[in-house]
C-alpha cells in the first residue's frame, strides 16, 4: 500500500503538533515518519493499532522514538465486543471481512476469528485531550489507514471532536467489505459536510486503496456558524414579535376584562344600595301596618265596648 | 547474455504494436529487482510465443511505467515475477557483485511499490507468479499460464541457470531483511497477489530452513512469553474487577436497603403526623358541629315544613302546618305539627303532641283538639311568657326555628294566603326576640362536693345559654349558710371553664401569673365587705353584670331541683331556695343602687357639685 505518511508534507506550510494515525501496522510507518523532514516531522506521534501481534512489532520499533507512542488497542464506532478476523497478510486484519478481496489476492485466506474487546475512537480521541497549541502554530492531523473503515468511524465522531484535528487523511477500499465497510467515496463525503475539503488525492482513480487528503475549512466552518446564528437570531425575533403580539392582544383583552369588572361592581354597588333602600322601606311598610292593625284592633274593642254599653244602657 | 536485448520496448512501442496487430495477443513480463527470475521469465517467453503471443518483456527493470510495464490504456496482460528481497538479497551475496545490501534493497522496495500500484490498479490483467515456487515446479507455472491464455500450447518447459545460494546466504539476506519491516509487508503483500500454482510444490530445503533460524525461533519464544505475560496480567484484572464488582454491588444493596428503610420511617412519620393533624381537624369540627346544632342552627338543615290547613275565621284564626325531621336538642323527632295562631291580633305559636315531653323537654298542655294535646305559646300572653320563660336552651331554640321556618315558609310559598300571615310570623319572631334576656340551660346537674374540710353545693347548668349567647360551661361552685334567710356568710364562685377562649365574663379576674383566675367570686354573699363588693360590681360592665343576675337569677330554679343526696350538711331545699333568691334579691339591689349612685353623681356634677 502507498505511503500514507509521506501525505503529511502536503500539508500546507502549518508545523504539525499530533498526528494520530490509526492503523500503524507492525513498524513500517515508523521509519516512514523517519523520513519525514525535520521541519515536517510532527511534535508527537500516536499509532493505535488493535492487531496485538502487529501492536507488538510495533511498540518494538517505536520504542527508540520519544515522540511515538504506541495505544495496542482495537478501536471502533462504540465501544464493547467486536470480532476480529486474522488473515495470512497481516495488513487485512481487523473487524472487516476481506476474503472478498480474493479477486487481487488469490492466497488470502482468514486464519482466525475472535472476539476482542474495543474503544470508541470518540473515546480514545478525547482521552488525548488534543488542545490547539498556544504558543506555536502547531496543528494536529487524524490519519486513518482502516480501509473500509473510515466511514464508519468518522461518522461516530461529534464534530467538535473532528474540528480539532487540522487535515485528515483516508484510505479506502475500492470493494465493499462487510460487515460494516462502505465504499471510499463516503467517508470524503462525509467531511465535506463537516467543512473539510479535499487537498489532494491519489491521482488513479480506481485504485483498491484510494487515498485522500482533506483538510478542515476554518473560514467555511466560521461562515456556516454565522449563517446558522443568524437564521436563530431571525427565528428568535420572529418569536418575540409573535410573543409581542399575544402580549398586545393579552393587554387589551384584560383592560377590557378589568373596564367590564369595574361596570359589574359600580352595579352591584348601586343594587346593593337600592336593595338596602327597599329593605327599609319595607321594614318602614310593616311597622306602619303593624300599628294600623294595632289601631284597628283598639278600635274594634272600641266598637265592641261601645256597642256593650249601648246595649246594657239603652237611654245612651 | 543480455535479457534485455529480447523485444525490449517502451510504452509508446506497446501501444504501437498493439495497434499494428491489433489480433495478435501481447504480453507483458516484469517482475521485482533484482531479476533472480529471468531464466523463468525466458522459458515462458519460448513457449508463449511458440504460441503466437507476442511477448514484450523487460528483463533488466522493474514493474510499470518506467520499468517497461503497459500503460493503463492497454489491453495488454502482465505477467509479474515476484521474488522474496530475502532471496534477491541471497543472490546478491552469492553472485559477488559490486554495491550495497541497501542499494539492492531499496532496488527491490522500489520496484514492489510500483508493481503493487499496477496490482492495485490492474489486477484483472496481472498475473503474478511467485519466482520461488515456479523454479520449483515450472510445470504447474505452465499449467497455471495455460489456465490464464488457452492459446498457450501444451508444451513442457525447464528452467536453466536459476542460481541457487547456499542457506547460508540465504539466512545471512534473512536477517538482514527481517528489520526492514516495509520490504516485509511490500512481500507480504505481494505474495498474497500472486497465484497459486499448485498445493505441494517443495521449496529447496535451505529456503525452507531458513526461516525456521534461531532467530525466528528466539522471536517466537519472545512473543509466547509476551503473550503470557499479557494474558496473566488480563486474568489478574478480570479477577480484581469480577472481586470488585460483587462487592460494590452487595455493599449498592445495602446501602439501597437502608435508604428505603429511612424512606420508609419518614413516610411513616408523615403519616402520623397527618393521621393526627386529621385527628385533630376532625374533632374541631366536631365540637363545632356540637356547637352549631346546640345553637339550632342545624335544627331544620335536613327539615321540610308543609301547609296542612287554614283557619280564618276570627277571632282563633290559625295556620296548620307539620314540619318533618327536626333535631331539638339530642332528640330526633321525624314529625311535628306546629300551628301558627293570632288571636285576636296576637300572634303566637301552638305545637301538638301526643305524648308528653315529645316535642318540647318543658311539655305543658295548654288545650286539647279531638284528644291531641297541645301547648300554645303567645307571648303577649301572661301565662305564655311564663312558659316560654322556663323553657330550657333547646326548647327555646326550637321555638324560635319554627317560628323562624315558618315565616321563611310563608315570605317563599304563601304569597297566597294573604299578607297577614307574613305580618304575624314576623310579628311572633320579634316578640320572640324580645323576650328579656335570662339564663336557660338543659342538663342541670347537682352535686356534694367537700372542699377545705367543708360540704359544698356544685352546681352545673349543662347546657346553658342566655339570650343568644352560648355558654359552654357554667358551673358554680356555692358554699351554704344552712340557716334561713342569712346568707352573709354564703359565698358563690363561678368556676373558669376549661375553654380558654370561652370565659363567660369579660372581666373575668386575672391572676397573678397573669392568667386567668380559677373561679370569678360573685359579689355576693358573704363574699366581703359592702365596699369591697360594689367595687366588684362597679369592675363589671353592663354585660357583665347583666349575665351575673341571670345566673343568680337561676340560682333558685336550681336550688329548687337540688336531690337530698347532694344536700350540704345542715341544709334542706327550702333553705337553699330562700338563700338563692336572698342572693338574687342582693345582686339586684346592688345592680340598682349602683344606678341610682351614677344618676346621683351625674346630677351632682350637672349641678357644679364638687366631688
Amino acid at each position: 500500500m502507498d505511503n500514507l505518511v509521506a501525505w503529511l508534507d502536503r500539508i500546507d506550510d502549518c508545523a504539525l503538533g499530533c498526528v494520530v494515525h490509526l492503523g500503524a501496522g507492525a513498524g513500517a510507518v515508523i521509519e516512514q515518519y523517519v523520513a519525514l523532514p525535520a521541519a515536517r516531522r510532527p511534535r508527537q506521534v500516536v499509532l493505535v493499532e488493535g492487531d496485538p501481534d502487529m501492536a507488538r512489532s510495533l511498540e518494538r520499533a517505536a520504542a527508540a522514538h520519544p515522540w511515538a507512542r504506541v495505544l495496542p488497542t482495537p478501536v471502533g464506532a462504540q465501544g464493547g465486543p467486536m470480532p476480529w478476523n486474522r488473515f495470512n497478510l497481516p495488513l487485512l486484519n481487523g473487524p472487516l471481512d476481506a476474503t472478498a478481496l480474493t479477486a487481487v489476492y488469490p492466497r488470502l485466506r482468514r486464519v482466525q476469528t475472535t472476539t476482542v474487546r474495543c474503544e470508541a475512537l470518540s473515546d480514545v480521541l478525547t482521552a488525548l485531550d488534543l488542545k490547539p497549541e498556544t504558543n506555536e502554530r502547531r496543528v494536529h492531523v487524524l490519519v486513518l489507514d482502516v480501509p473500509g473503515q473510515e466511514s464508519w468511524l468518522l461518522a461516530a465522531l461529534a464534530p467538535e471532536l473532528l474540528w480539532r484535528f487540522h487535515a485528515i487523511v483516508l484510505r479506502g477500499c475500492r470493494s465493499v467489505l462487510p460487515p460494516h465497510g462502505q465504499a471510499a467515496e463516503a467517508a470524503p463525503a462525509l467531511l465535506v459536510q463537516q467543512h473539510f475539503t479535499p487537498v489532494a488525492k491519489e491521482s488513479d482513480g480506481d485504485t483498491l486503496w484510494p487515498a485522500v487528503l482533506m483538510r478542515f475549512d476554518r473560514t467555511g466552518h466560521e461562515l456556516a456558524q454565522l449563517r446558522r446564528q443568524v437564521k436563530q437570531m431571525d427565528a428568535t425575533l420572529k418569536e418575540r414579535d409573535r410573543l409581542l403580539g399575544e402580549l398586545q392582544v393579552a393587554s387589551q383583552a384584560k383592560g377590557t376584562a378589568e373596564k367590564l369588572a369595574a361596570e359589574r361592581l359600580a352595579k352591584t354597588v348601586e343594587q346593593d344600595d337600592r336593595i338596602r333602600q327597599l329593605d327599609t322601606q319595607l321594614a318602614d311598610a310593616n311597622l306602619r301596618l303593624e300599628l294600623l292593625q294595632h289601631e284597628v284592633l283598639k278600635a274594634e274593642g272600641q266598637l265592641t265596648l261601645m256597642k256593650e254599653l249601648l246595649l246594657k244602657e239603652p237611654s245612651l | 547474455m543480455n535479457p534485455s536485448t529480447q523485444h525490449t520496448a517502451g510504452p509508446h512501442g506497446d501501444n504501437a504494436a498493439a495497434n499494428r496487430v491489433p489480433q495478435v495477443p501481447v504480453v507483458h513480463m516484469l517482475g521485482t529487482q533484482p531479476p533472480t527470475w529471468v531464466p523463468i521469465a525466458r522459458a515462458l517467453q519460448q513457449a508463449l510465443e511458440a504460441s503466437g503471443i507476442l511477448v514484450v518483456a523487460a528483463l533488466d527493470r522493474g514493474a510499470a511505467g518506467a520499468y517497461g510495464g503497459p500503460s493503463t490504456e492497454s489491453a495488454a496482460q502482465i505477467i509479474a515475477f515476484v521474488d522474496s528481497p530475502a532471496r534477491a538479497l541471497a543472490q546478491w551475496v552469492a553472485s559477488g557483485t559490486t554495491g550495497t545490501a541497501s542499494a539492492v534493497l531499496d532496488d527491490w522496495r522500489e520496484s514492489a511499490r510500483h508493481l503493487l500500484q499496477l496490482v492495485h490498479r490492474e489486477s484483472d490483467r496481472c498475473l503474478l507468479i511467485d519466482t520461488a515456487e515456479a523454479a520449483a515446479a515450472p510445470d504447474a507455472l505452465a499449467r497455471a499460464v495455460a489456465r490464464r491464455y488457452s492459446s498457450l500450447l501444451d508444451t513442457q518447459f525447464t528452467v536453466d541457470g536459476m542460481a541457487k545460494p547456499d542457506a547460508l546466504c540465504i539466512a545471512l539476506a534473512q536477517h538482514l531483511c527481517s528489520a526492514d519491516a516495509q520490504c516485509t509487508d511490500s512481500f507480504d503483500e505481494l505474495h498474497a497477489a500472486s497465484t497459486v500454482l499448485g498445493d505441494n510444490i517443495r521449496l529447496p530445503a535451505a529456503e525452507l530452513t531458513a526461516p525456521d533460524s534461531p532467530i525466528h525461533r528466539y522471536r517466537a519464544l519472545l512473543a509466547s512469553e509476551d503473550e503470557n505475560e499479557r494474558l496473566t496480567a488480563q486474568i489478574a484484572a478480570q479477577r480484581a474487577e469480577r472481586e470488585a464488582l460483587s462487592r460494590s454491588s452487595v455493599s449498592a444493596e445495602i446501602e439501597a436497603s437502608r435508604e428505603e428503610n429511612e424512606l420508609l420511617l419518614l413516610q411513616l412519620h408523615r403519616v402520623q403526623e397527618q393521621l393526627e393533624h386529621y385527628y385533630l381537624q376532625q374533632k374541631a369540627l366536631e365540637d363545632a358541629s356540637d356547637r352549631f346544632g346546640w345553637r339550632g342552627v342545624s335544627l331544620f338543615a335536613q327539615s321540610a315544613i308543609h301547609l296542612l290547613g287554614q283557619h280564618d275565621r276570627a277571632p282563633h284564626l290559625h295556620l296548620h302546618f307539620a314540619v318533618e325531621n327536626v333535631r331539638s336538642g339530642a332528640r330526633e323527632i321525624a314529625r311535628l305539627e306546629v300551628r301558627l295562631l293570632d288571636h285576636l291580633g296576637r300572634p303566637g305559636i301552638a305545637v301538638f303532641s301526643t305524648r308528653s315531653n315529645e316535642a318540647l323537654a318543658a311539655w305543658h298542655a295548654t288545650g286539647d283538639e279531638a284528644g291531641r294535646p297541645f301547648m300554645a305559646l303567645v307571648p303577649s300572653d301572661r301565662q305564655s311568657r311564663l312558659l316560654l320563660q322556663r323553657l330550657g336552651t333547646a326548647d327555646w331554640q326550637l321555638v324560635n326555628q319554627l317560628a323562624l321556618a315558618i315565616q321563611r315558609y310563608l315570605g317563599e310559598e304563601g304569597s297566597h294566603l294573604g299578607a297577614r300571615w307574613q305580618v304575624a310570623a314576623a310579628r311572633l319572631c320579634r316578640q320572640l326576640i324580645d323576650m328579656p334576656p335570662r339564663l336557660r340551660y338543659d342538663r342541670l346537674q347537682l352535686g356534694r362536693v367537700e372542699i377545705d374540710g367543708g360540704l359544698q353545693l356544685e352546681v352545673d347548668f349543662g347546657r346553658a345559654s342566655y339570650g343568644d349567647r352560648l355558654l359552654d360551661q357554667v358551673q358554680l361552685r356555692w358554699q351554704v349558710t344552712g340557716s334561713a334567710g342569712k346568707a352573709d356568710t354564703s359565698s358563690l364562685r363561678w368556676l373558669r371553664p376549661e375553654d380558654l377562649a370561652n370565659v363567660p365574663l369579660a372581666a373575668w379576674p386575672v391572676g397573678e401569673n397573669g392568667l386567668l383566675a380559677a373561679a370569678f367570686t360573685l359579689p355576693v354573699g358573704g363574699g366581703g365587705d359592702a365596699r369591697h363588693k360594689r367595687q366588684q360590681w362597679e369592675a363589671l360592665s353592663a354585660g357583665d353584670r347583666a349575665l351575673v343576675l341571670a345566673v343568680l337569677d337561676g340560682l333558685p330554679g336550681a336550688a329548687e331541683r337540688t336531690p337530698d343526696s347532694a344536700m350540704p350538711g345542715g341544709a334542706n331545699r327550702a333553705t337553699l331556695v330562700r338563700e338563692a333568691v336572698t342572693l338574687h334579691k342582693e345582686g339586684r339591689r346592688a345592680v340598682a343602687l349602683l344606678g341610682l349612685r351614677d344618676l346621683v353623681r351625674r346630677v351632682v356634677r350637672r349641678t357644679g357639685g364638687g366631688s
